[in-house]
C-alpha cells in the first residue's frame, strides 16, 4: 500500500509529515499541527446566522466562518469551503481546522484563508437531532450537476463577501469535505473551475448514491480542468449495496492519473469510513494543496 | 493546464483525447466583439471562413496570417466550400441556399423555397442540408438543380458532415441524443440510417428523479454544427463543448467550451487544416491538434 502511492507523496514526507500508512490501524494521530502552540495568534469563529436557501427551498442550515487573525480587509483573503461545516469547525475533533489554520497560516504555509463551515440543509419545519440527521444532505451532497456550486456561488459567497474581502482567483479558493461532502468537493470544481481549483477529498462517496460512480469515465474523455485534487482513502472504507469505496477511489485515482491531473492520494491501511485517517493527513493535505504558499516561504528567506 | 492524458496503455485503435490534443497548446482567440458567430468553415488553401449573422452581418476570411477581410455583407447560418471555389451558403430567413464565387463575387441562388440551417457539399458538387423546422435532410444537385428529401424524421437535424472519403453523411440532432449517420449512394440517395454516435449530455438539476436517487440527464445537448478529420474523427458543437467521436462512434473526449456564450459550430481552418475552431456567440476560438480537417469538396473514395 505504500509503494506506488508513496512516491506520490514525496512532497509531503519531505515535510517530515507521517503520511505513510504504514500498519496503522483506523486511528487518529494528531501532528503538532493540529495542537495550539504558543506564541500563534488565534483566528475567530463566527457562528452565522442560520441560512434559509433559496436554490433549495425550504432548508434551512447553521454555518460558520473562520477569519485569519492576519486578514485584513486591504487584502482579498483566499477561501476554503467545507462541507458537513460542523465536522471541521470543532476544534475537538479530528479536523480541528480553526488550530490548524492557524498553525499553517502561522508557517506560511498556507495563505490567509477565510475558512466557511457550511451544513446541509434541514427542512425547515423542524430542527434536526444531529447535524448527521439533516434531512437534505445526500440530495445536495449526491447529485451531480452544478446546483450546489451555484448556491454556493450565488448565495454563501456573496454573504460572506458582504463583511469580508474574499479573492475572486479560482486558484485560490478551495473545497472540501468527506463521504458525500468529497464528492460534492468534486462536483463543485468540476462544474465550475472557473470558480474552485483545489479539491481535498477524504473518503469520497464515487459510488451509485446518486449517479457520481460516472466520474473516472468522464474525467478520462474530457479536456483536462485546471484542478488540483488530495483524495485520501482507507483499505477498509465502506462496501455496501452503493458500492465499494475502496475500489471507488481507485478509480478515481487512475482516471485523475491517466489525464495528468495535478493530484496525490494517500491511503490509511486499515482505515474505515470516518475522519481519523482523513483527520491525521489534514495538515499535511492543506500543505500540499496550498504548496505555493510554502514556496513562496521558503523562497522570500 | 492544456492536458494530452496519459495513454501509455491506450489500444492503437483508440482515439482518446491525447491522440487529439497537443500539450501547451490551448484555445486561442480568433475573432471578438460579434453579433452572433457561424458557419466556420475552411478553403484547401488554407483560409479559414465564417459568418457574422447579427452586428454588421457579413461573411469573413481570416488567412493565415490572421487578417480578416470582410467577403460579403450578408449573412449564412452555414458555409462550406464546394468544387470550382464557390462557397455555399445557408440563408434561412431568405428561404434560399446561394452560392458565391469568390473570383467574381456574384451570388447564385442554388435552391429557393427551402429553410436551410447547415450544409456540407461534395466532390461531386451534390449538396446536403438539414431544414431543422421540417425535421428534413434535403439534397440538391448542384449542376442539374434537382432537388429532394434526403431524410425526414430527425427531431431537429441541424449540423452535417461527410466522412473525408465522403461515404458517410452524419447529422447530428439538437433536441436529441444522437448524431445519425447514412451511406451516401451514388446516386446521391441516403441510406442505412443510424443512430450510430450518443452525445453526452448535461445533468438536469431541475428534474425530478424518477427514483429519487438517479441523476436526470436531458435527453437532448443541443448538438449544432459538425465537421469530420482525415483520420475519420466526427466532432459536434454541443453545450458541453465540442464532443468528438472515432471512426466506430463511440465519443473520444468533450473539449468544454472556452467561451462564455454557447457553442454554434466547429470547423477546422489553418494551412494544413490543423487547427481546430468553435464559433460562442460573440467569439471564435481555435486551438492547434493533431488533426486534419476533411475537405469534402476535394475528396474522392480511398
Amino acid at each position: 500500500m505504500c509503494s506506488p502511492a508513496l512516491l506520490r507523496l514525496a512532497p509531503l514526507l519531505a515535510l517530515g509529515v507521517g503520511v505513510c500508512p504504514g500498519r496503522a490501524a483506523d486511528e487518529f494521530r494528531a501532528t503538532r499541527d493540529h495542537e495550539r502552540q504558543a506564541g500563534v495568534p488565534e483566528g475567530r469563529v463566527i457562528a452565522m446566522p442560520r441560512w434559509q436557501s433559496r436554490i433549495f427551498p425550504g432548508t434551512e442550515r447553521d454555518w460558520w466562518i473562520y477569519v485569519p487573525h492576519q486578514y485584513h480587509s486591504n487584502q482579498a483573503a483566499a477561501v476554503m469551503v467545507f462541507q458537513d461545516g460542523h465536522d471541521y469547525v470543532n476544534v475537538k475533533g479530528t479536523w480541528r481546522a480553526p488550530i490548524v489554520f492557524d498553525n499553517l497560516i502561522h508557517q506560511g504555509a498556507m495563505p490567509v484563508t477565510i475558512g466557511i463551515f457550511i451544513n446541509p440543509g434541514h427542512d425547515g419545519k423542524s430542527r434536526p437531532q444531529s447535524p448527521r440527521r439533516v434531512s437534505n444532505r445526500s440530495f445536495e451532497y449526491d447529485s451531480p450537476g452544478d446546483r450546489y456550486a451555484r448556491f454556493l456561488l450565488e448565495e454563501i459567497l456573496p454573504e460572506v463577501a458582504k463583511e469580508h474581502r474574499l479573492t475572486e482567483d479560482p486558484a485560490r479558493r478551495a473545497i472540501c469535505g468527506a463521504s458525500s461532502g468529497g464528492i460534492c468537493s468534486f462536483t463543485v470544481a468540476w462544474e465550475r473551475p472557473d470558480a474552485f481549483r483545489k479539491v481535498l477529498s477524504t473518503i469520497g462517496s464515487y459510488v451509485n448514491l446518486r449517479g457520481g460512480f460516472g466520474y473516472p469515465e468522464l474525467i478520462r474523455k474530457t479536456e483536462r480542468k485546471p484542478i488540483r485534487m488530495f483524495l485520501q482513502d482507507g483499505t477498509a472504507d465502506l462496501d455496501n449495496p452503493f458500492g465499494n469505496w475502496p475500489i471507488a477511489n481507485r478509480r478515481m485515482e487512475a482516471a485523475l492519473r491517466y489525464m495528468d491531473y495535478d493530484f496525490t492520494s494517500v491511503w490509511g491501511e486499515g482505515a474505515a469510513h470516518n475522519g481519523k485517517h482523513g483527520g491525521s493527513v489534514f495538515p499535511a493535505a492543506l500543505k500540499w494543496l496550498w504548496r505555493e504558499a510554502g514556496e513562496e516561504k521558503r523562497a522570500a528567506r | 493546464m492544456m492536458g494530452s492524458g496519459g495513454g501509455a496503455q491506450d489500444l492503437g485503435g483508440d482515439m482518446s483525447l491525447n491522440k487529439l490534443l497537443i500539450a501547451g497548446e490551448g484555445w486561442q482567440l480568433v475573432a471578438e466583439n460579434l453579433g452572433f458567430a457561424d458557419g466556420p468553415c475552411a478553403d484547401e488553401r488554407g483560409n479559414f471562413y465564417y459568418s457574422d449573422m447579427r452586428a454588421g452581418p457579413g461573411i469573413f476570411r481570416v488567412a493565415a496570417d490572421g487578417r480578416t477581410t470582410k467577403l460579403f455583407d450578408e449573412a449564412a447560418s452555414g458555409l462550406k466550400f464546394g468544387p470550382a471555389g464557390r462557397l455555399y451558403a445557408c440563408q434561412g430567413r431568405q428561404k434560399q441556399l446561394v452560392a458565391f464565387d469568390l473570383k467574381t463575387g456574384k451570388k447564385a441562388v442554388i435552391a429557393t423555397d427551402v429553410q436551410p440551417n447547415d450544409l456540407v457539399v461534395n466532390r461531386k458538387g451534390h449538396i446536403y442540408f438539414t431544414e431543422t423546422g421540417k425535421k428534413q435532410v434535403t439534397f440538391v444537385n448542384s449542376a442539374t438543380g434537382a432537388k429532394q428529401v434526403a431524410d425526414t424524421g430527425i427531431t431537429a437535424p441541424n449540423g452535417i458532415a461527410l466522412s473525408a472519403d465522403g461515404g458517410t453523411l452524419a447529422v447530428s440532432d439538437s433536441r436529441g441524443r444522437h448524431v445519425w449517420t447514412f451511406r451516401v449512394e451514388a446516386d446521391g440517395s441516403l441510406k442505412f440510417k443510424e443512430p450510430f454516435m450518443t452525445m453526452r449530455t448535461a445533468v438536469d438539476p431541475a428534474a425530478k428523479s424518477p427514483d429519487g436517487r438517479s441523476p436526470v440527464y436531458r435527453d437532448f445537448c443541443r448538438g449544432d454544427g459538425m465537421t469530420s478529420d482525415v483520420q475519420g474523427r466526427w466532432y459536434v458543437a454541443t453545450e458541453l463543448g465540442v464532443q468528438f467521436f472515432d471512426p466506430q462512434g463511440r465519443i473520444s473526449g468533450v473539449l468544454p467550451n472556452p467561451g462564455e456564450k454557447g457553442m454554434t459550430s466547429v470547423g477546422f481552418g489553418g494551412p494544413n487544416r490543423e487547427y481546430l475552431h468553435v464559433t460562442c456567440g460573440d467569439r471564435i476560438f481555435r486551438r492547434k491538434v493533431l488533426a486534419e480537417g476533411a475537405l469534402y469538396f476535394t475528396a474522392g473514395p480511398r
